[in-house]
Formats: C-alpha cells, structure tokens, sequence
C-alpha cells in the first residue's frame, strides 16, 4: 500500500500521532499535544474527537484496552508509524534545504 | 421557563443561548423545539455554552465522548445517545474557549446534521411508492373529488341528510385523495433542511476566523 498518500501531514495531525506513540485516551493525546507544541497546539475537545474518529478510520491509530470503561484508549497503529516516519524523512529534507540556505 | 424555537444554524443557536445566560437563564433541558431554562443570578462573566451534533449506537462511544468533555473542562448539560444535539457548558476556566478549535470540526456537525435529514427523506421515498401503489390512495383521485367519497348515493342525498353525510366522510375523503401528496411535502421538506445544513457546512468550511489551530484533517 502506498502510505504516501497520507502525505503531507497536518501540523495538528503530526501531533496528534507523535502523543500516540504512547497509548493514551483522548484528554491526555490533547495535553500532550499542547505540551510538545509549547502551548501553541490547544485542540478543543470536539476538534479532538473528530481527529480520532478520522485516524482511526484511516488506519493510523487504534484503540487497545482500556482500563476506565468510560475512556477509550488509542495508540498508533504500525502503519501510523511507518507514515510518521515519511513525514519525519520529508519534513527532515525540507529543513536540510534551508539549512544550506542559511534560513 | 421553557421556550419553543427552532435553529437550523448552531451558531446562531449558540449565540441565543449565551443571550439567554446574560438575562441569568441558565440551559438545563433541550429537546425537538424546546428549551428549560433556571433562573441563575450567578453566571460568570466568562460564561460560555456550545453545541455539537453527533449520533452515537453504542453506550461505550458515547460516555467516552462525554469523559473528553468533561476532563477538558466542559460540562454536558443536555442532549441523549440518539437525540443529537449534544449542549456543553464550560466549567474550567483554562479550557478553550470553544468545543472546536477548527473550522473542519466545526463544519463537520453540519454535514452530521444534513445527513440525519437526507436519509429521513430517502426513508420517506419507499413508504410514498408503497401508499401511492395502494388503490385507496393514488394520486389522480385528486382531480376526481367526487370519486373521493364512497358513501353509496351520496350526491343524490339532498338538504341536512347530505350536509351530515358529507361532513362526516369529508376527514376519510382527504386522506384518501390527498395523502401521498403529504408524503410528497414531507419529503421536500427534509430535502429542504438537508440542503440548507449542507450550504451551512460548505460556508463553514471556509470560515478562517473560527481557526486557532491548524486543521486536524490529514
């Protein structure tokens, strides 16, 4: 399958899959998410569930067990990865060329 | 008090509900056309109340969806498994400002919206072919009007004997004639709202000011 076409990421998407590569329910992808991006990402709540929805559709995360029945919890899925590692490989390319340009 | 009203655009509800909350009612209950309201003196100036549509078939799905809300400083006010509209109320003051925080999203509970009245029109569809298959009920008896009662010989009855006749069959008479056009403007009636919640989701898609974050869709 061809992952490409999952490129290029969204910054919030981007995120989003970075906080799960440590399982997680929805509140705490959402606090992660804020804490990597320095208080710049904030997702709403709705925002938030409407993502996981997606992802989940998409294949790029799953929900493993959980041990609150009234929280789900997520975690990315293998292909998830392996399209966090093409973002990580393009966005890597995009910053080497304006390194070299001094930017 | 409860009040009747009837919103087809969130927003616009959003912003009568808050106006509601300025005068001190504060939302308890929502349901098809109605709101209960408390009187509350004690609203916070901050004081913010919003909305989101979702259907959910699982019991799982939708206190998960409610935890988010609530670990993220929202409070669920109204709304059911089934019913839909789904009423928070912000209860933590470092939480967003809004249950969305991108227009996608935000967009997104009018497409919901949109589909629950399509596939209710196209529900109608079948149930119209099947009455109007049905002898009682076709369509050309409508130009017919005579035809529409069956009460043997009423058009020879004369003076109060017909007036009574008519009048009590008049009720079976329209139903019969006029039914499968009921079923007709039911339906462009939901198409209708379908169509007017998708124009709503196409403007919001591209409404920038209700964007503090980058779109979460991939």
């Amino acid at each position: 399958m061809n992952l490409n076409k999952y490129l290029p990421l969204t910054e919030t998407t981007y995120y989003i899959l970075l906080a799960l590569m440590e399982p997680g329910h929805g509140y705490y992808i959402m606090q992660k998410v804020e804490e990597l991006s320095d208080g710049k990402v904030r997702i709403a709540a709705g925002t938030m569930y409407g993502a996981i929805e997606n992802l989940i559709k998409q294949g790029l995360i799953c929900s493993i067990a959980s041990p609150d029945p009234r929280r789900k919890v997520y975690q990315i899925t293998q292909q998830g990865f392996e399209v966090l590692k093409l973002e990580a490989a393009r966005l890597r390319h995009l910053v080497l060329l304006a390194d070299q340009r001094a930017l | 008090m409860t009040v009747f009203k009837c919103f087809m655009d969130f927003k616009k509800e959003e912003q009568w509900l808050l106006e509601m909350a300025r005068k001190g009612n504060r939302l308890i209950k929502a349901g098809n056309g109605y709101y209960k309201f408390i009187y509350d003196a004690n609203i916070p100036d901050n004081y913010s109340i919003k909305t989101d549509y979702r259907t959910f078939s699982k019991d799982g799905d939708y206190n998960n969806y409610l935890s988010l809300f609530e670990d993220s400083g929202w409070r669920h006010i109204a709304g059911g498994k089934w019913a839909g509209n789904q009423y928070f109320e912000r209860v933590s003051p470092d939480a967003n400002d809004d249950i969305f925080s991108d227009s996608f999203s935000s967009a997104g509970r009018y497409k919901r919206y949109s589909y629950m009245w399509l596939s209710i029109a196209v529900a109608y569809l079948p149930l119209m072919v099947v009455y109007t298959q049905n002898w009682i009920v076709s369509p050309d008896k409508m130009f017919h009007f005579k035809e529409l009662y069956l009460t043997p010989g009423l058009w020879d009855m004369k003076g109060a004997k017909f007036l009574l006749a008519f009048l009590f069959e008049t009720p079976f008479a329209l139903f019969r004639g006029y039914s499968s056009l009921i079923f007709f403007i039911i339906i462009l009636l939901y198409a209708y709202c379908a169509i007017k919640s998708y124009r709503l989701y196409k403007k919001e898609l591209k409404n920038i000011t209700h964007q503090s974050v980058p779109n979460t869709k991939a």
